[in-house]
């Protein structure tokens, strides 16, 4: 049993994101992923779900969700987060193979990694018609795993678009309407 | 002391003619600075907080000042190569304007979903119009007959109708003075900015004249072909009825004088009495004209009546006057001119002159109304006709005893006949009069609970005008004349007390940046406030964030937009088309919503204080759990709230003026009978007009509700004279014969000063202005039941209170 667990943890490690490597290996799966696009241009739903397979170590959806919640997300039974959690990642994977289509044919540079407090920003860059957009990648560390918890679109933040539409949908409704809208295909709707 | 005074204008008539007529000459060479103004806020109450938020209104979201041109070419196809070419070519001269800021028409309105060949990111960055290469006519056609921006704005349902917006610049010295007047520290700094900004009027109304006269220009140019063209909008309001008030004070003026000129001969049968009367009008009309200019009174729509009230009041003067002299001269006809003249002078002195005093305190009262112009037409009528005593009692008696002593023709038999019938019904019919006047007074009461203050800008202007024909077609096919706005102020949430963890304190942090204003909340309010507007009656175009939202979900395959993407259009949007579309109704610095509404204003059934205050009791129970604060603002509140205020001061004013002129009665009658039986005959017929007013269903405007002050005012002088006539004639005459009398002799005087006011309100329906039509006949109507009053009820309260107290001595 003790070399199982050994075994799980070397395992973890040899996944976990360090620091100074968040650059090279965001710039790596971002390459990766654009040939992916490339490979599947008309097949944007393929495109995504291979993506996701590259980044889904590197995402914290658990936190997404918990921050999208806000404080509410506490006040939720293990069920109720649990059942959040899964809808909410569903309906940001959805969320974010609609927006591909924004991202056609262009390049997503890494520029930089700033670190802030606890947080580290890894600044991406995009050029649309001449002007330069940026793509932001929020890490936070997680056990020595530096891991996303958020991502600013061309100045946007994702977590907290989810924010401010969860908390309006909650003070109109209860935990099921949020959790039907969260399942619907428009979430706005 | 008078009878000194007299006699000083009578042993040196020239020299008192002399300088008098120097004065009035002095007085009137300001008449010229006499200056018209018909704002659309020389109307409003200044002290109204509706006020302040509109100007903040005006300021934060660019001010809503804009003419509408309505197009209908005759071919009907709005849509057809050369009538956009003209909708082009109109919007290209009218941009080239001094003081146009934009012209907004079909010609150069976005299209976001009529190009064949663009993608939307394309699109976005650079937006095509009309005349674009790769826009589709038959696509543009659909868009701008179903985008919620130009739907009932610039385009009509039927698409046959196009409005062309021209914004016009706005007055922003006009804004900082008015800041900086309100925000003085003391009354001088204060007393310094009015000047600065009765000088910036006067400048800009010359360059919005102008202006006007320009677009005009432009318009006409373009309406040679047959198509329909027509210019609306509330400075195009403004600007006719400065030329209906120009066009009113010549008409009264000199019409007036016409018609005073042929009553006053078949009066009196003669002409030197008859221009001695004009000239007395005239110089006193030119006279005070000239002090009020001195004073630096403007001249507005519910003041441009004083040219008539001056001349009428001051012509009933002088007809009192003269009825008397003439009376004396047949009395006394060995008697010198002197004499006569001065005891006729002395005779009517105390009459006269309590009869202005009455007068003025009717006018007076408009003091308390808190409307500019209208305390000022209070204070210029106070004024005026106490010019018009002193200079009737100065020229009368000047005047006429240089003349040669003349043999003049006795009263106007006919009306003596009638004068006769008046007295002998008084005296034998009085339960009949009684009978008469209390259905009036249950009719009058059944009639004034129904009466109903309205302000209807459409409704002012005659059927046959341009300005209406316009204002309807506005009204009717491109979504109404009269802005209103509904501001939606998003209040702080309030502060929660939990400590926040680090991620909780980065997100609250951000959520306080601008890009993240476009909520799913405000958009959700924003929808359901926009509908619910969309939905009331009476309602036109709205426009607001939700014209946005839809149009978003039209160019995103009808999925409405999440937050996300408003946040990032936000952040990303073309900045030409974001001033366009987004900040005339959205400011995130103030957190607020504005929902930019334009009201049917010609639909007969509305019923704007009921509206109002319906649709901000709704819209609060609407909004009652979202944290917001509802303010409804516009043009069209302002002056409901103006009417409302004067409405409610009414009562107030009249009880006011009521009591004052009841203690005066007290003092010139020394009676507390005499007093209340003269108030109660000339209430009694003015309650009669108001109850007509309801029953009719003829609101209360602007100009009506001033009529009851003033018609009191003048009325109450009838009561004075023949009150005061009728205690003389009884310390020598019997009850009866007092009676006959006074009818006979100030009867006669009554007769002709009343029949010369109606014939001098009745000019006032030449107006082309509608509340001036319906101030001239509701007068017309009030003053001949006031004459009613005078003849005929008046004398029968004397009767039977004389009767009353004759029992009681026998008893």
């Amino acid at each position: 049993m003790k070399k199982i667990v050994v075994l799980f943890f070397s395992i973890v490690f040899a996944f976990a994101l360090n620091l100074q490597d968040i650059s090279k290996t965001m710039q790596e799966k971002i390459d990766e992923s654009l040939k992916i696009l490339d490979q599947n241009k008309n097949d944007k739903s393929k495109a995504a779900e291979k993506i996701f397979a590259l980044f889904d170590g590197v995402f914290d959806y658990e936190l997404m969700a918990k921050l999208s919640l806000s404080v509410r997300y506490e006040k939720l039974s293990e069920n109720e987060k649990n059942q959040f959690n899964k809808a909410f990642e569903k309906n940001l994977k959805k969320s974010f193979t609609d927006k591909l289509a924004l991202y056609d044919s262009q390049k997503l540079k890494v520029i930089d990694l700033e670190e802030k407090n606890k947080r580290a920003f890894l600044k991406t860059s995009m050029i649309v018609d001449g002007k330069e957009n940026f793509v932001i990648f929020k890490f936070y560390n997680k056990n020595n795993d530096w891991q996303i918890y958020d991502v600013d679109i061309f100045g946007i933040s994702i977590i907290q678009t989810y924010r401010s539409q969860f908390k309006d949908v909650l003070q109109n409704g209860d935990f099921k309407t949020l959790l039907e809208k969260l399942s619907s295909v428009d979430f706005s709707k | 002391m008078l009878s000194k005074i007299l006699k000083i204008f009578l042993n040196f008539p020239k020299l008192t003619l002399g300088i008098t007529l120097v004065f009035c000459i002095f007085f009137s060479f300001f008449i010229k600075n006499l200056s018209v103004d018909a704002s659309a806020e020389s109307l409003l109450l200044e002290h109204d907080k509706g006020l302040k938020l509109y100007r903040e209104v005006s300021a934060r979201y660019g001010n809503d000042n804009f003419l509408m041109l309505a197009f209908a070419p005759k071919d009907k196809d709005i849509f057809a190569k050369d009538n956009l070419e003209t909708i082009k070519n109109l919007t290209l001269d009218l941009e080239k304007i001094n003081g146009v800021q934009k012209v907004f028409s079909i010609a150069n309105a976005p299209l976001l979903t009529s190009s064949k060949t663009k993608e939307l990111k394309e699109i976005i960055q650079n937006i095509p119009n009309i005349f674009s290469q790769d826009v589709d006519i038959n696509l543009a056609k659909n868009e701008i007959l179903n985008q919620p921006f130009y739907k009932k704005n610039i385009i009509s349902k039927d698409g046959k109708t196009t409005g062309i917006l021209i914004y016009l610049a706005p007055d922003l010295v006009y804004n900082d003075l008015i800041n900086s007047r309100d925000n003085a520290k003391n009354e001088n700094e204060k007393e310094l900015f009015r000047t600065l900004i009765k000088k910036h009027q006067e400048s800009s109304r010359e360059f919005s004249a102008k202006r006007l006269e320009e677009i005009t220009k432009v318009v006409s140019k373009y309406s040679q072909n047959g198509d329909f063209l027509h210019l609306g909008g509330v400075e195009m309001i403004a600007n006719d009825m400065i030329n209906y008030v120009k066009s009113d004070l010549k008409i009264y003026g000199l019409s007036l004088i016409g018609l005073l000129f042929i009553a006053l001969w078949w009066f009196f049968g003669s002409l030197r009495l008859v221009f001695l009367a004009l000239g007395i009008c005239v110089i006193s009309l030119f006279t005070s004209s000239g002090i009020f200019a001195l004073l630096g009174f403007d001249i507005t729509v519910v003041s441009s009546n004083y040219v008539a009230l001056v001349l009428i009041i001051t012509v009933s003067v002088v007809i009192h006057l003269i009825v008397h002299f003439i009376e004396n001269l047949h009395k006394h006809p060995k008697a010198s001119v002197y004499k006569i003249l001065l005891s006729t002078l002395l005779d009517k002195a105390s009459p006269s002159f309590f009869a202005i005093l009455t007068t003025v305190v009717g006018f007076l009262s408009f003091v308390f109304s808190d409307i500019e112009p209208i305390i000022k037409l209070g204070i210029m009528m106070s004024l005026g006709i106490s010019v018009s005593l002193i200079l009737a009692y100065i020229y009368f008696a000047s005047i006429l005893v240089l003349m040669p002593r003349l043999e003049f023709k006795k009263l106007n038999q006919s009306s003596l006949k009638f004068l006769s019938f008046c007295a002998n019904v008084s005296l034998k019919h009085r339960k009949i009069i009684y009978g008469i006047s209390l259905f009036c007074v249950v009719f009058a009461l059944f009639g004034i609970l129904q009466i109903k203050v309205e302000n209807s800008f459409v409704s002012y202007f005659k059927d046959s005008s341009r300005i209406k024909q316009g204002l309807l077609i506005i009204d009717k096919e491109l979504g109404g004349t009269m802005p209103l706005d509904v501001i939606v102020k998003f209040k702080q949430s309030p502060k929660q007390n939990e400590s926040l963890d680090e991620f909780e304190q980065e997100f609250d942090d951000l959520a306080k940046d601008d890009r993240y204003f476009f909520s799913s909340e405000k958009t959700r309010i924003a929808t359901k406030v926009h509908e619910f507007l969309s939905a009331q009656k009476y309602v036109g175009s709205v426009l607001s964030l939700q014209s946005l939202l839809e149009l978003g979900k039209s160019i995103n395959d009808g999925k409405a937009l999440d937050d996300f993407a408003l946040a990032f259009l936000y952040e990303n949007l073309d900045e030409n088309f974001k001033k366009q579309v987004l900040t005339p109704y959205v400011s995130v610095e103030n957190n607020e919503l504005r929902f930019s509404v334009r009201m049917l204003d010609s639909d007969p059934n509305l019923r704007r204080d009921v509206f109002l205050k319906q649709l901000e009791k709704d819209l609060n129970v609407l909004l009652q759990n979202d944290n917001v604060e509802v303010k409804i603002s516009g043009i069209m509140p302002l002056y409901n709230n103006m009417l409302q205020s004067l409405f409610s001061s009414q009562f107030d004013t009249l009880a006011f003026v009521v009591l004052v002129i009841f203690a005066l009665f007290v003092v010139i009658f020394r009676s507390f009978v005499y007093a209340f039986v003269a108030i109660l005959a000339n209430l009694i017929p003015l309650a009669l007009v108001f109850g007509l007013m309801g029953v009719l269903n003829i609101p209360l405007d602007i100009m009506s509700i001033t009529i009851a002050a003033i018609c009191i005012g003048i009325g109450v002088d009838d009561m004075i004279h023949y009150i005061h006539r009728f205690k003389e004639e009884l310390k020598h005459k019997s009850l009866e014969e007092a009676i006959k009398a006074s009818h006979i002799g100030i009867g006669s005087a009554i007769y002709y000063t009343s029949v010369t006011i109606i014939l001098g309100f009745l000019v006032m329906i030449s107006s082309n202005f509608i509340p001036t039509i319906y101030f001239g006949l509701l007068t017309v109507l009030a003053m001949s039941l006031l004459l009613f009053g005078s003849l005929f009820l008046l004398p029968s309260f004397i009767l039977s209170y004389h009767y009353l107290k004759q029992n009681y001595n026998k008893a």
